[in-house]
């Protein structure tokens, strides 16, 4: 016993000296130059047209790279990337870009042209359901494209028939987007009874429909509502042609503005002015992937091959995949293929998917991370007190805003939505409970470079009242029965408690909380079924757009129900304007147009806090949270 | 006694299948689906996506299609990490194998010992005391614990980190965290049965007779007094594999317990039916064993 | 001479828990905190547990706030026994919703044995497998939108506060209790097995009584202690869990609170603000620890074999 219990304490002994080393494990990954990141959570997916999170995005700029790179400092400075040089026409329609002379995948192959060509093909390939193709749709002929707008190329520019167009447009070739689809989720076009099936052609529409639909309405004419004018061997010839194409690749006859016109040098055409296109290419959506490779491991539109698999991933950045382990790290490794690596610093990254940001942080007390993901507002004047070198506090491109269900029996009265808005004392939000020293949102779009944020709105108790007073429930606001839908992330619940409470103070409402984990909660959302929702939208490039773009009707992240000729036409009109200084004198009468009627109301322009090891140099500030990893370094 | 092996095993199948079956039918009937995600899909791009996963077919097809791809040895791909099951599985079931045993090996180190003290030294400080401990286990939760101990404890170790999955000591705080709670069940269990036990006429037969004490219990009481402590063993084991959620949020540690609930949250339907398929064959499996085992015990349980 | 009378069994052991310290102590206990959690706040002395105050959050212990405040300026004190409204009923009603299943469901099984116990172990198994979560959260979504439909229909004759405990708080007791009952009744199925073979059983079947009689009048009671010791990890385990699905967002909903919720919050304000862990914990374990030696008397009281002779 006595002899057992005195080899087990020298064994302790050896164990606890030969691992006395992990404790300062940090500075020998500081030494070694391999970042540690904390990375929130397991990304969906590494595929850079298919993924669409911030998340992935992190991962991605290590080991991809856009036609041109951030400047780690100045967001307006755009540096060589993938491409060594760009040049726009004098509307800023047609962009060429020169590719670096020395671009490499991962695997040695030269980056070519070609492979931006596959890239955009691959994304707006409406089989691919890429589900961030929109982002590529200032090309031309993308959206419609991607949309499958096959009556363009299969009637409108058709050689057979393209003199009767005249005739032929009011055909429901693009379906009909009021009708409900979700009925025809669940079954099959055999199984619908007629009406149904009648139904089903007219929601999908000729472009949309399978084969063997397109066949039946061959056979029963009934079954598709032709324009008056059509005769019945026309309304055959459409329909073979049709039947002929189905399935068929329509990149050729689409004319997409993206040619490669030889090996380094790449084209875009745009269908409007577009001057901020170099913001657009450092973007994920808009980088290249590796032809050879995901055509090693399937067809140009199948999703989820796997090319994105750890041995197989090519890729153009500073960086390479070593390993995935799942929900345990991600690691990268220099790629000595890329064009400047005796200008990359680091050796390499580790990416941690820790989920949990008290975890994150203690982790980083502890000397086991270089970068955090977040910092949790519990600690944040804990770690700025006791660590104050370390705790970041940065403007991020992004608002917090409530948003109203505006087909809502009660919220569909704009002075209702008002009047709570109003009665919303962000301030106090951001001081007390936040503490994370947001700014209170006065308007929608955050200020982004020469786009002044709008000043239309603030917390006015008084002027809440006043709109409160002209809603039916003025005399009894205990009647309102309205749900405030939130979600258990991220200290939503205590947002959603203080709101409840300044309401019920200053209008004397009621409102109820509901709080459902993520699915129930964006599926609620997209259903329409909730009062009101606490939310927010990080931009995905610094131009207003990416905050105004999502209200247009039919947007997927509307969600509100709320839709305004007017505003889209200001957008509309914007889209088209090359002058600068006029085109945001448009967007800001879009906006204001939007405040006015108040769909949703703004409660802060977002602010990022995390924690960042002193050993890192060279992270700089970024609006976007995009600081390329190739200029920075590690020292002790 | 192989007889009633083999017939628990078919029984086990059965199981199986009905578990399976019941978790499809279930996950299809909650609000939601695997698709939903931060920036919305256009109904175009959405009815592709599905399509891809089959997730467009009527139900009894897509069962159908699951079963068929279970017998070849594949058990579909997790919509939302875009990876095979079986390949996630591969890699977070040792993980959670070990915090499970090591876990497990703490609660039955403490608990069992425990309780046969407090249950022979009935009502005396050493019992209240014993209870008072197992007590501690169960009335703070792990979420408290958890980061309690990783405070404390691992600032001022060398070799203990607060998270992360490194070496055989960072499997120590996560498998004490896992492993209290479980062992203050066990000592009040096992306590509970050793009373039972003792009381009883044998007993007092035994100690009449003139049989040590140490004797009475290691071999007459032990058997019947530890009845109740294995029928509980039984499932806490294999809930241990699958892990505490939060054990492996707090203390980084890549294993099941995050993907059993994350794919619930995120309505990954062949990430949960890998979940519930690998629970289910473990729960069959170590509630035969234990049953085995407390046949063995106490023959009376035959039936 | 005095003739003694014939005590039943629960006089018994009403005498014989009285003797028991721990047991009378954590009684007492109990009372006050049952009593401080549901009268007190009905009382002017405890503020509303509603009430924010933004700029006071996190004040210390003050004339105003006897335990300070929280990070929305809630009264603390107030916000701990609201709580323990939530906790205790939760933990309370669930249990008995459990104990009833399990008990009557691993009786039959237990006293049946053969192919019916097979059947009904097996499927136990099959529902131990089930995932809890998918469960929880179908369950509670099921019985929520139920209970939502009848509310403007209860809100009518019955006073408000009731009306929001069982709209609110009910389904998460029944999903709680319905998911909670498959251990309970191994060990009662384990348990009447094993007694089947005993020979008071062998006696009560030659004379001739029905099995219903055999079952909860003869075995049952002899068996009370380890059912009785399992409720009593039942409670604080139930109350647990119920923190754990508010944490998932399918428990308790705000601005309610529940001690499990504030444990939660407590917990990540441990560097900053460890009051606001501290003293819910303390009240807390409190109960737990009362409840725990309340059972064991009990325990103790109602087996007449376990007195120390």
């Amino acid at each position: 016993m006595k002899r057992a219990l005195q080899l087990f304490s020298s064994l302790a002994i050896t164990f606890g000296l030969c691992h006395c080393e992990s404790k300062s494990s940090l500075d020998t990954y500081t030494k070694e130059k391999i970042l540690l990141m904390g990375n929130s959570t397991e990304p969906a997916g590494l595929d850079p047209q298919i993924v669409t999170g911030v998340i992935e995005s992190n991962i991605l700029r290590a080991m991809f790279e856009g036609l041109c790179l951030e400047d780690p400092v100045d967001a307006t400075i755009h540096r060589k990337g993938a491409a060594v040089s760009w040049k726009a026409n004098e509307d800023f329609t047609e962009w060429v870009f020169k590719l670096q002379p020395d671009g490499k995948w991962s695997d040695g192959k030269p980056v070519t042209a070609e492979d931006y060509v596959f890239a955009y093909h691959r994304i707006l390939s409406p089989g691919f359901g890429a589900k961030y193709a929109s982002m590529l749709y200032y090309i031309v002929g993308a959206e419609d494209f991607n949309k499958k707008n096959n009556d363009i190329y299969l009637i409108q520019n058709s050689t057979e028939f393209k003199d009767r167009w005249e005739s032929l447009k009011e055909v429901n070739f693009r379906g009909d987007q009021e009708i409900d689809k979700k009925a025809f989720e669940a079954k099959e076009f055999v199984d619908l009874d007629k009406d149904e099936k009648i139904n089903y052609i007219k929601a999908f529409g000729l472009n949309q429909i399978e084969k063997s639909v397109l066949s039946a309405i061959k056979e029963d004419a009934n079954l598709f509502e032709w324009p008056e004018n059509i005769d019945s061997s026309t309304q055959s010839a459409i329909l073979d042609t049709y039947i002929a194409n189905h399935g068929n690749d329509m990149w050729d006859q689409a004319n997409v503005g993206v040619t490669a016109v030889d090996d380094l040098t790449l084209k875009i055409n745009l269908r409007s002015p577009v001057p901020f296109l170099p913001d657009l290419t450092k973007h994920y959506t808009w980088f290249a992937v590796p032809k050879h490779v995901v055509l090693e491991h399937g067809t140009i539109a199948q999703t989820n091959t796997k090319w994105t698999e750890p041995e197989n991933l090519v890729s153009n950045g500073p960086f390479k995949m070593k390993t995935w382990k799942f929900n345990y790290k991600i690691e990268l490794e220099r790629n000595p293929h890329y064009w400047d690596i005796d200008n990359v610093k680091l050796n390499g990254i580790i990416f941690f998917p820790i989920s949990n940001k008290y975890t994150e942080a203690r982790m980083f007390y502890n000397d086991q991370l270089h970068v955090t993901y977040r910092l949790a507002p519990e600690l944040i004047e804990y770690s700025k007190e006791k660590y104050p070198d370390s705790t970041r506090q940065e403007t991020y491109l992004g608002v917090n805003f409530l948003r109203y269900n505006n087909t809502h029996e009660a919220l569909k009265d704009p002075n209702l939505r008002k009047a709570i808005a109003y009665a919303t004392d962000s301030e106090s939000l951001i001081n007390y409970v936040l503490k994370g020293g947001e700014q209170v949102a006065t308007g929608f779009v955050p200020p982004m470079g020469k786009y002044k944020a709008r000043t239309d709105f603030s917390y006015d108790p008084e002027k809440a009242k006043e709109y409160f007073a002209k809603t039916k429930y003025a005399d009894n606001p205990k009647d309102l029965q309205i749900t405030l839908l939130t979600v258990d992330r991220d200290g939503a619940k205590t947002d959603a408690e203080a709101f409840q409470a300044m309401w019920l103070k200053h209008l004397g409402i009621n409102v109820k909380i509901e709080q459902r984990e993520w699915a129930s909660y964006q599926d609620r959302m997209s259903k329409l079924d909730y009062g009101i929702v606490t939310g927010g939208w990080i931009g995905d490039y610094p131009d207003p757009t990416t905050f105004l773009d999502m209200w247009k009707k039919g947007d997927g992240n509307n969600r509100t129900g709320w839709s305004s000729a007017e505003f889209e036409t200001k957008l509309n009109e914007a889209a088209v304007t090359e002058e600068p200084q006029e085109r945001i004198k448009l967007l800001q009468e879009a906006e204001a147009i939007f405040l006015e009627d108040m769909p949703v109301s703004p409660v802060y322009w977002v602010t990022s806090n995390y924690l960042l090891h002193k050993s890192v140099k060279n992270w700089h500030p970024m609006i976007m949270k995009n600081q390329p990893y190739k200029f920075i370094d590690l020292e002790n | 006694m192989l007889k009633t092996i083999i017939e628990r095993l078919l029984q086990g199948i059965v199981v199986i299948f009905f578990l399976l079956t019941l978790t499809f039918i279930l996950i299809r009937m909650i609000p939601g689906n695997p698709l939903t995600d931060e920036k919305a899909m256009s109904p175009q791009v959405l009815k592709e996506n599905m399509k891809i996963y089959k997730l467009d077919k009527s139900y009894p097809v897509q069962y159908v299609y699951y079963w068929k791809s279970l017998f070849q040895g594949e058990m579909g791909i997790s919509i939302k990490k875009k990876q095979p099951v079986l390949k996630i599985i591969k890699q977070s079931f040792p993980v959670s194998v070990i915090i499970g045993i090591c876990g497990m090996l703490i609660a039955i180190g403490i608990g069992i010992p425990a309780g046969i003290i407090a249950a022979l030294k009935h009502n005396s400080l050493i019992d209240n005391s014993a209870m008072l401990f197992a007590l501690v286990g169960i009335s703070i939760p792990s979420f408290v614990i958890g980061p309690l101990l990783a405070k404390s404890v691992a600032t001022n170790v060398p070799f203990l980190k607060v998270a992360g999955w490194g070496d055989p000591f960072d499997w120590i705080l996560p498998s004490v965290t896992l492993g209290l709670g479980t062992a203050a069940y066990l000592a009040r269990i096992t306590r509970a049965g050793m009373l039972d036990i003792l009381s009883q006429d044998f007993i007092r037969t035994a100690q009449a007779k003139g049989v040590s004490q140490k004797n009475i219990i290691i071999k007459h009481a032990l058997k019947g007094g530890l009845v109740p402590a294995i029928t509980f063993v039984g499932p806490a084991f294999a809930m241990l594999i699958t892990g505490s959620f939060v054990v492996e949020t707090i203390f980084q540690v890549p294993g099941m317990g995050q993907h059993f609930v994350n794919s619930v949250n995120d309505r990954d339907y062949f990430l949960i039916q890998g979940m519930v398929l690998l629970f289910g064959v473990l729960i069959v499996t170590v509630n035969l064993a234990a049953d085995v085992l407390l046949t063995y015990l106490n023959p009376r349980l035959r039936t | 001479m005095k003739i003694e009378q014939g005590n039943s069994l629960w006089s018994d052991a009403w005498l014989r828990l009285k003797k028991n310290r721990m047991a009378l102590i954590s009684l007492w206990v109990l009372v006050f905190i049952f009593a401080a959690c549901f009268v007190l706040p009905a009382t002017p002395l405890i503020k509303d547990s509603l009430a924010q105050n933004l700029s006071n959050s996190f004040a210390p212990p003050s004339a105003e706030h006897w335990l300070g405040t929280d990070k929305l300026g809630r009264d603390l004190l107030s916000r701990i026994l609201n709580g323990g409204q939530v906790s205790l009923l939760v933990g309370l009603i669930a249990t008995v919703i459990s104990i009833i299943i399990g008990v009557i469901y691993g009786a039959i099984s237990g006293y049946n044995g053969g192919k019916l116990d097979a059947v009904m172990m097996r499927i136990v198994d099959v529902l131990y497998g089930l995932p809890f979560l998918i469960l929880v959260i179908l369950l509670s979504i099921v019985i929520s939108t139920t209970a939502k439909k009848y509310e403007s229909d209860l809100i009518v004759f019955l006073p408000e506060g009731v009306v929001n405990l069982m709209v609110n708080i009910l389904p998460l007791c029944l999903t709680i209790g319905i998911l909670g009952w498959y251990t309970m009744a191994r060990v009662v199925r384990s348990q009447v097995l094993s007694s089947k073979k005993l020979e008071y059983v062998e006696a009560a079947v030659s004379l001739g009584l029905t099995h219903k009689n055999i079952l909860f009048k003869q075995i049952l009671p002899n068996q009370l202690g380890p059912i009785i010791v399992y409720t009593t990890l039942t409670i604080p385990g139930f109350i647990l869990t119920e923190a754990t699905l508010s944490f998932l967002g399918v428990g308790v909903q705000p601005p309610n609170s529940s001690w499990g919720i504030m444990l939660n919050e407590g917990a990540n304000y441990m560097e900053t603000k460890p009051m606001l862990l501290v003293l819910p914990s303390l009240v807390f374990a409190a109960t737990l620890l009362c409840l725990n030696f309340l059972g064991d008397g009990l325990r103790d009281a109602l087996d007449p074999k376990a007195s120390k002779d």
